[in-house]
């Protein structure tokens, strides 16, 4: 038996392993050299007293139990603690009875308690971290902040900060302290910050005793007077936009453990997500912001044309609520004479084909109109297709007046100033002719001077009222048949002394001697008369002009050209070229007369005649002016004025 | 031989305006007479006979257009020429209808122009 017992004792008498015999009542009659270390005392310490002192209190009534059971006969394995309570010795025994003895082999499971209590921890916290953020009736703020609050308890901190630093500009996110200068859209310099270090990092970071660490002289230590401090970089889109960082008044008691570390992680991964989702809320609420409070009607409608969206400006402009609106046809707000205009510019935008920016008008609730601009865009989705269309109406009915009182004006000017130009006019032709008695030559050179200017004034007001009346649209256009061609060639026929003088080459192509066309004689003529006209002014001295005029039957059109060797258009503004009083520098140059009022005259009115108006120069060599008609001849426009031919 | 000068009644409430014309065609050998409304207008052309009338169309208390329906109701032969500043299509068209023989717009025409006019009218 003892030899039995010595074998046994060598065979457990390892270090690894502690093995003791027990009475019931807990005192030691045997235990081997490694008992010491599992029971965090010394040897003489273990011999005086029994094994439920140096146990821990929590688990004596449990082993108790095992002992009593062991005497039964029904051995089982138990696990207890020793040591100091705060780090404990855990230790799994086996244990059997025997002659009125209890037989323990035990062996120290610390680590994988430690293990167990780490994994504990890191699921406690994943638990917390799931209910501060499943909330749904808690916005994204609040559940930041629920979060911040969360890593304060976890990590015995009073301060938790998420910053959004950009461009060396600092300021808070939302914030949960202790501290009242750390609140949301407060701004700091980022040197006063430890978030500074974790930017430099670009990893996690953590002061467990600033004081006693090498940041002890940082600014920020002076500043914030935390004592400790752990953060990590937040990263929306891929680049560091801030820091999640928790920081403690007080040095904290032990260095930060790797549970610590995950949390952090953990959370600055919820809180980057929720980050990127909190700009692009504010962004959201920036834009419906500024839409619904436009002063411009902002109407979004679907591909059936179906109204989804309907701000305060729309409201104000037709009259309509967004709760009426919302889910009818737009056509509600299209007059029955702009119907077509409406489904064409839809089916053009659903199609993808053009944006347009146009006037127009639209109903109002009470039936009445209104004058509006309209720009129409298509919707895009995320796969770029067209979900529908939105237009921004603005009220350009003060636009409107004011064009209106400033054609009136110009009108009733241009018919003011006529009487004291026709006085002129009569008045120096008198003298010309000698009907005062007969003038010295400079005398007659005097008055040739007053003729020719006042011939210019006359020219101007006759041109300024067809621009009145373009832009008023109140010329009518009435188209009869007549012979193209025996206009285009009087007019060639009255340019005559400027061509001589100027010695130019004017040929005209007509393919045959009388071409019958449906036009307005008057129109026709400022058309041709136009071309031609600038043509000869801008051509210098013995350059040539072609006019030409031919049915395309083909094409379906009238073609009016007019080339010229002359000056040219300088390219960079040929886009100007038909905007009101443009004249291009080469020409204005060259003190060539002229009002920069043709042009943009003819273009309106080519155009109002369903015709279009296109040109091609070269500065220096050239120019060609190309006017295309419908073939079935001008369209009739009703309007009550004409235009006044302005001769040259 | 004493050869009648052909009267030319001058309906025009610019006087500066009506000077000129009445000179220049008074230097050719017409005889003149100027108005500068048309109630006188019209009480003239029921009074004394006229070889033309040169009428403005926006004269005070009658304006030219009526001058002209009165002219054409009682005289449908006589001729008459509009010089006006008034260049809308509706009024030469109206003008026309009413029996006006040409249609001129002051600041465009010569005064050679509209003598040439009137001697052509008249057979000088």
């Amino acid at each position: 038996m003892q030899e039995d017992h010595n074998v046994t004792k060598n065979f457990l008498g390892s270090e690894n392993d502690v093995f003791c015999v027990i009475s019931v009542d807990g005192h030691f009659s045997y235990f081997n050299d490694a008992a010491p270390k599992f029971f965090c005392c010394t040897a003489e310490e273990i011999k005086e007293k029994t094994i439920f002192d140096l146990m821990s209190p929590l688990d004596i009534e449990r082993t108790k139990q095992a002992f009593q059971k062991a005497v039964e006969g029904t051995p089982d394995t138990i696990e207890n603690r020793f040591g100091p309570e705060e780090k404990p010795c855990w230790v799994s025994w086996n244990i059997f009875h025997a002659e009125g003895l209890i037989y323990a082999i035990g062996r120290d499971v610390t680590s994988v308690y430690e293990d167990r209590e780490t994994l504990q921890t890191a699921q406690n916290r994943l638990r917390l971290l799931h209910q501060a953020t499943s909330n749904p009736n808690q916005t994204l703020g609040e559940k930041i902040e629920r979060v911040l609050n969360l890593g304060n308890l976890q990590l015995g901190m009073q301060t938790a900060v998420v910053s959004y630093i950009k461009e060396g500009s600092y300021s808070i996110v939302r914030a949960k302290s202790d501290d009242p200068r750390y609140v949301k859209g407060k701004e700091f310099d980022i040197k006063q910050t430890f978030d500074g270090i974790v930017l430099n990092a670009g990893n996690l970071v953590g002061i467990q005793d600033i004081k006693n660490s090498v940041y002890d002289e940082h600014p920020a230590h002076t500043a914030t007077k935390f004592e400790s401090y752990i953060a990590i970089p937040l990263y929306v889109d891929g680049e560091i936009s801030g820091v999640l960082s928790f920081a403690g008044n007080e040095a904290q008691p032990k260095e930060f453990e790797i549970t610590d570390y995950d949390f952090v992680r953990l959370v600055g991964q919820w809180v980057s997500s929720s980050l990127a989702l909190l700009f692009a809320n504010e962004q959201i609420a920036y834009t419906a912001a500024i839409v619904g409070s436009s002063e411009d009607a902002i109407i979004g409608q679907d591909r059936n044309g179906l109204i989804t969206t309907w701000n305060q400006g729309a409201e104000k402009l037709l009259q309509y609520s967004a709760e009426e609106i919302i889910g009818k046809h737009f056509s509600i707000l299209i007059p029955d004479e702009k119907k077509e205009e409406a489904d064409r510019i839809l089916g053009e935008l659903l199609k993808g084909e053009s944006l347009e920016h146009y006037d127009s008008f639209r109903k109002k609730k009470d039936a009445t109109f209104v004058d509006v601009s309209v720009t129409v865009s298509p919707i895009l989705n995320e796969e770029k297709q067209i979900v529908g269309a939105s237009s921004v109406l603005r009220d350009i009915t003060r636009e409107k007046e004011i064009d209106k009182a400033k054609t009136e004006f110009v009108s009733l000017a241009s018919h003011q100033l006529r009487t004291p130009l026709s006085a002129i006019n009569w008045y120096a032709e008198l003298l010309r002719d000698g009907e005062a008695g007969k003038m010295s030559k400079q005398q007659k050179e005097f008055v040739d001077e007053i003729f020719i200017g006042n011939q210019r004034m006359v020219r101007l007001v006759n041109e300024l009222l067809n621009v009145s009346r373009v832009d008023f649209g109140n010329f009518s256009i009435d188209p009869v048949e007549i012979d193209i061609l025996e206009i285009s060639r009087s007019v060639v026929k009255e340019l005559v002394p400027v061509i001589s003088k100027k010695k130019l080459n004017v040929s005209e192509i007509y393919e045959e001697k009388t071409l019958m066309y449906l036009a307005d004689p008057n129109i026709l003529r400022i058309v041709i008369q136009n071309l031609v006209s600038n043509a000869v002014k801008y051509t210098p001295e013995k350059g040539k002009v072609i006019v030409k005029i031919e049915k395309q039957t083909v094409a379906k059109r009238l073609l009016i050209e007019v080339s010229d060797t002359g000056f040219g258009i300088p390219e960079n503004q040929q886009e100007r070229i038909f905007s009101k009083l443009f004249r291009a520098d080469n020409v204005q140059e060259m003190d060539t007369v002229g009002t920069g009022l043709g042009l943009y005259v003819l273009k309106s009115i080519v155009e109002e005649s369903g015709g279009s108006v296109t040109f091609d120069s070269t500065e220096g060599e050239g120019t060609t002016f190309t006017v295309l008609l419908p073939l079935s001849g001008m369209k009739k426009k009703e309007g009550g004025k004409s235009l006044s031919q302005v001769t040259p | 031989m004493f050869r009648k000068k052909k009267q030319i009644l001058v309906l025009e409430d610019e006087a500066a305006l009506s000077k000129a014309l009445c000179i220049k065609l008074e230097n050719e050998g017409f005889q003149t007479t100027s108005v500068e409304n048309g109630e006188d207008a019209i009480k003239l052309i029921d009074t004394r006979m006229f070889d033309l009338a040169i009428i403005d169309l926006v004269t005070p208390r009658i304006d030219g257009f009526g001058v002209l329906k009165h002219l054409h109701s009682v005289n449908k032969d006589m001729p008459a020429f509009v010089v006006s500043n008034l260049s809308q299509k509706e009024d030469m068209k109206e003008a026309l209808s009413m029996g006006a023989n040409k249609y001129f717009i002051k600041s465009n025409i010569s005064l050679t122009e509209i003598l040439d006019e009137a001697k052509s009218v008249l057979g000088e």
